[in-house]
């Protein structure tokens, strides 16, 4: 967490696979993650279809390919708030808020760790029943979501090209 | 005699308690609008209605600043918590809650028959077949906790299409939750009261109800001890500006009581003869409210103020009548002497006045009203009453000493005749230079509203979005389902319009409730489950949804086939059916939806658009543009202000024509008085640049009474052994008057301001001018043309 503090910024690339119920085969999205302390972070998908995804403060805004603008804050959706809050603080390492908003385990060694993360909101947990953040040293690798209706996803981080 | 003295003084006292106890039973109105017009032409009309209950006058927007921003959001939270619970408040948005849940629901479950894209290709299988591509693409986003099962009951999107377009179009600033300011320096608010615009008192509350709450807010908030709250508005103005004119009016009127008071005990050095100085003008003021109440119903809390100001004209009677008492005969012999000239005088005032009933404005009728009374009941008092009062054998023994200069003045003040032809030709010519500046020309020259307060006003509109409506369509019809459908007509020409690049967009009730044959159209257009069926299934080929789950959206359509049309009463509950009441109304059996227009770039174009598709004042359906109409209403404003003016001067001239019965000698009163209206105009340019209506008016109080000067400057005896007295009697009066009015222009508002200034500047100039103008007053030995025109 500490160390995690120390980062100011930070951009990788990543890539998205989402298991839906609803779909008979997986979803894959790519592009690049940027975070900016203490509360930025962009999510900018790159393909199939190009979209960038906002996280400032606790507003999140939108915009999809064919321009069409949605701008949310995180207070009205816990929804979303319950997905990218635990991303966001483990990125900056505030342990507070993500104290607040799940119960955390932590596992492993710093090379190698995993931080469990449990929403507290029921009508949240309803939702989403855990997200396992994995990482080494100060790199957070990989990001899975498990929600309560069998969907799934994992986003594997990598560092940032050449 | 002493029967006469016992009944007059009966009689006065009776009528007094009788109007006394009208006065009581009156209510007082503080309702500004009092100060716009009756019964304009149909379009004006809006506008006022606008001004006075329309949804922009219910608005009050509102911006916290002085705090960091998560401290400002969160007062702005716990303000919109609070303000939500209130009863003054029919809704307040800071976009912490966007579209409710109750309207979600109403969206839902009626999404079909209010989707305006509804007809046959909407479920065709390439339109379909695109709407899930589409979906396929959320899912993938950042968005698809958002759709969860929306997506199998609702593939095409149609209600969030809706939500989006009921939510509003504005790309509002969002900060930690709540709207702010693109710098984010000021959280902002927009709160929708529940009492309308020109409701004063109610808005006064709402206005309170607000402080209180937001003080509550920042005692809750850490940190937010500092923040300030600013609130704008409609509403905001017109209690600002009630307040102000309130205390204006009596913080001036008082002020100019006391220096009146002051001066007359100079002069008369006794509190009994100024206590009976008072006797007339009290009689007139509860004559003057107890006409106003018995004709109007109420009383404007602003002609009282300004009518007694204006009987202020009747203090002079009693000074008329003790300055120049004789000293053989007191009070009886000086009012044998005077009746004529001060019965002519009010005679005249009153004419002049008398215009002013025809005045479209309440406020100026009710002026008419008061002073008309008054100065009737002044008069007959200071002739029936007064002498009475005074005691036995009153003479006036004080000299004054600056009596005797003065008159010296005035016998040589004929001597700058020509000099005052001079200066009033240059006014003429320099007014005439200025034809083209001659009047304000928007009613923004008569808003009382300050500057600095018109800009914070400005500013928050801008960043809000503006809410602020120039243009709107207005429909009207006998019943509910024809309006809807008019309405309906209209949003298809404007929706052809918006995608021309005519406007930027509008607001329209069937948007919320479509009529009865809409729903039904659009039920119609719905496919039939085996033709849906086909459709989906062609969509979906080599898409990777598991076969099976659109179910759900197979079943609503089918549902919303068959559903009975929806009535008004199922917004019930939304905020919505707010929305929807602020664009419906219904006034004895006319139903009118008003439609306002945003951004409209080529408002010829619309009109001829709506022509050509037969939508017209035949139809019903008129095109308005609020700041055209304004103007013209100012204009109708001006000319009947100048059709008074004029009408008020000849009045005065016929009725002085018919008591002298010389054209010279009505010449001889009226050439004074127009030229102190001539040089009043002139100043009034030069010093504050084009007219307000309000000068108008004041113009017409200076021929009222300045009128009264000129008719005591031709009195027979102003030369002889009186004359000094006169001439005094007549300085006093005027210093009154120019005091009265004088103090009224302290005041920033423009009413009060332009009022007080014209009617002080022109009463002093028209004395100026009847000393220096009237014939023979160098010459004590000529008869005079009161004298023998009094001769019955």
């Amino acid at each position: 967490m500490a160390r995690r503090q120390q980062v100011k910024s930070a951009s990788a690339n990543f890539v998205e696979r989402k298991y839906l119920h609803m779909l008979m085969r997986r979803l894959e999205t790519a592009g690049q993650l940027r975070y900016q302390a203490p509360d930025y972070l962009q999510k900018i998908t790159t393909r199939p279809a190009p979209e960038t995804f906002e996280l400032r403060g606790d507003t999140v805004t939108t915009v999809r390919r064919n321009g069409e603008r949605f701008s949310a804050t995180l207070s009205q959706y816990p929804e979303i708030a319950a997905l990218v809050e635990g991303m966001r603080s483990t990125l900056a390492g505030d342990r507070t808020t993500l104290e607040h908003h799940y119960t955390l385990e932590f596992t492993g060694s710093v090379a190698a760790w995993s931080l469990r993360l449990i929403p507290k909101n029921i009508s949240v947990r309803d939702q989403v029943n855990q997200i396992v953040i994995s990482g080494s040293a100060e790199q957070v690798t990989l990001v899975e979501v498990r929600e309560r209706d069998g969907d799934r996803s994992e986003m594997v981080i990598t560092a940032d090209g050449p | 005699m002493m029967q006469t003295r016992g009944s007059a003084l009966g009689i006065w006292l009776v009528s007094m308690l009788i109007l006394i106890g009208v006065i009581v039973r009156t209510s007082f109105s503080t309702d500004m609008s009092a100060f716009l017009p009756r019964a304009p032409a149909p379009e004006q009309q809006v506008l006022v209605d606008q001004i006075r209950e329309g949804v922009a006058s219910r608005l009050i927007l509102i911006g916290i600043e002085g705090a960091s921003a998560p401290v400002l959001a969160a007062v702005s939270q716990r303000l919109g918590e609070a303000l939500r619970k209130r009863a003054e408040f029919v809704r307040v948005d800071n976009g912490d809650t966007g579209i409710g849940e109750a309207d979600r629901q109403y969206v839902w479950r009626h999404r079909y028959v209010l989707a305006p894209a509804t007809g046959a290709q909407q479920f065709s299988a390439s339109t379909l077949r695109a709407a899930l591509e589409n979906d396929l693409d959320l899912l993938a986003s950042g968005m698809a906790p958002l759709l969860e099962e929306g997506i199998v009951h609702d593939p095409s999107g149609a209600a969030m299409r809706l939500s989006t377009l009921f939510a509003g179009d504005y790309a509002r600033e969002m900060r930690n939750g709540v709207w702010t300011s693109k710098d984010g320096q000021r959280a902002l608010l927009l709160a929708q009261t529940h009492a309308a615009g020109f409701d004063i008192d109610g808005q006064e509350l709402a206005l309170s109800v607000l402080r209180d709450v937001f003080a509550e807010a920042q005692r809750a908030v850490p940190g937010a001890d500092r923040a300030r709250l600013i609130a704008s508005g409609a509403g905001v103005f017109g209690v600002k500006t009630r307040a102000e004119m309130k205390h204006d009016v009596s913080l001036y009127s008082t002020a100019a009581v006391v220096v009146i008071v002051v001066l007359l005990l100079t002069l008369y050095r006794s509190l009994g003869m100024l206590a009976l100085t008072m006797v007339p003008v009290v009689s007139g003021a509860v004559a003057g409210l107890a006409a106003v109440s018995l004709w109007c119903g109420f009383v404007h809390g602003i002609t009282v103020g300004f009518g007694v100001t204006l009987i202020g004209e009747s203090v002079d009677y009693a000074i008329y009548l003790f300055v120049q008492s004789e000293r053989h005969g007191g009070t009886t012999a000086s009012m044998a002497r005077l009746w004529p000239t001060l019965r002519l005088g009010a005679l005249v005032s009153i004419c002049g006045f008398l215009v002013m009933l025809f005045s479209s404005f309440t406020g100026f009728m009710q002026l008419g009203i008061f002073t008309i009374a008054g100065l009737a009941t002044a008069l007959a008092v200071t002739r029936f009453v007064l002498p009475q009062l005074v005691p036995q054998g009153y003479t006036w023994t004080r000299e004054i000493s600056f009596a005797a200069p003065l008159l010296t003045l005035v016998k040589s003040a004929h001597r700058a005749r020509v000099a005052l032809c001079l200066v009033t030709i240059a006014a003429l010519l320099y007014s005439a230079a200025h034809h083209a500046q001659f009047w304000q020309d928007d009613l923004a020259s008569m808003s009382p509203i300050a500057a600095t307060d018109q800009a914070v006003d400005r500013e928050l509109r801008h960043a809000m979005g503006g809410p602020d409506v120039r243009f709107l369509v207005t429909a009207s019809a006998s019943d509910l389902e024809s309006l809807l459908q008019l309405s309906e007509r209209s949003g298809e020409v404007l929706e052809h319009q918006v995608a021309a690049g005519v406007l930027a967009g509008y607001d329209a009730p069937h948007r919320y409730l479509p009529s009865m044959s809409m729903q039904k159209m659009r039920q119609e257009a719905l496919p039939d489950d085996d033709t849906l069926r086909r459709n989906l299934a062609q969509a979906l080929i080599d898409l990777p949804f598991q076969p099976g789950i659109f179910a759900p959206f197979l079943a609503d359509v089918a549902a919303a086939r068959q559903a009975p049309a929806m009535q008004r009463e199922a917004l019930a509950g939304t905020a919505l059916a707010l929305k929807l009441d602020t664009l419906l109304s219904e006034k004895a059996g006319t139903w009118t939806a008003t439609l306002p227009l945003r951004d409209v770039a080529a408002p010829q174009r619309l009109a001829a658009a709506f022509v050509a598709h037969g939508l017209s004042r035949r139809t019903h359906v008129v095109l308005i543009d609020l700041k055209a109409e304004s103007d013209l209403l100012l204009h109708r404003y001006r000319h009947e202000s100048l059709v008074l003016a004029g009408c008020g001067g000849m009045v005065i001239a016929l009725l002085l024509f018919g008591w002298f019965r010389s054209i010279r000698r009505c010449a001889v009163v009226l050439a004074p008085l127009i030229v102190a209206i001539v040089l009043t105009i002139a100043v009034l340019l030069l010093e504050r640049g084009p007219l307000s209506i309000f000068n108008v008016f004041g113009l017409l109080l200076v021929i009222a009474v300045g009128s009264n000067y000129c008719l005591f400057f031709q009195r027979s005896d102003l030369l002889g052994e009186h004359g000094g007295r006169t001439v005094t009697s007549l300085l006093v009066a005027n210093v009154c008057t120019v005091i009265g009015f004088g103090a009224l222009s302290l005041s920033r508002l423009p009413v009060l301001f332009d009022l007080g200034r014209t009617v002080a500047l022109g009463t002093a100039l028209s004395l100026i001018a009847a000393a220096i103008l009237t014939p023979g007053l160098a010459r004590a030995d000529r008869p005079t043309l009161a004298e023998s025109g009094q001769a019955p």
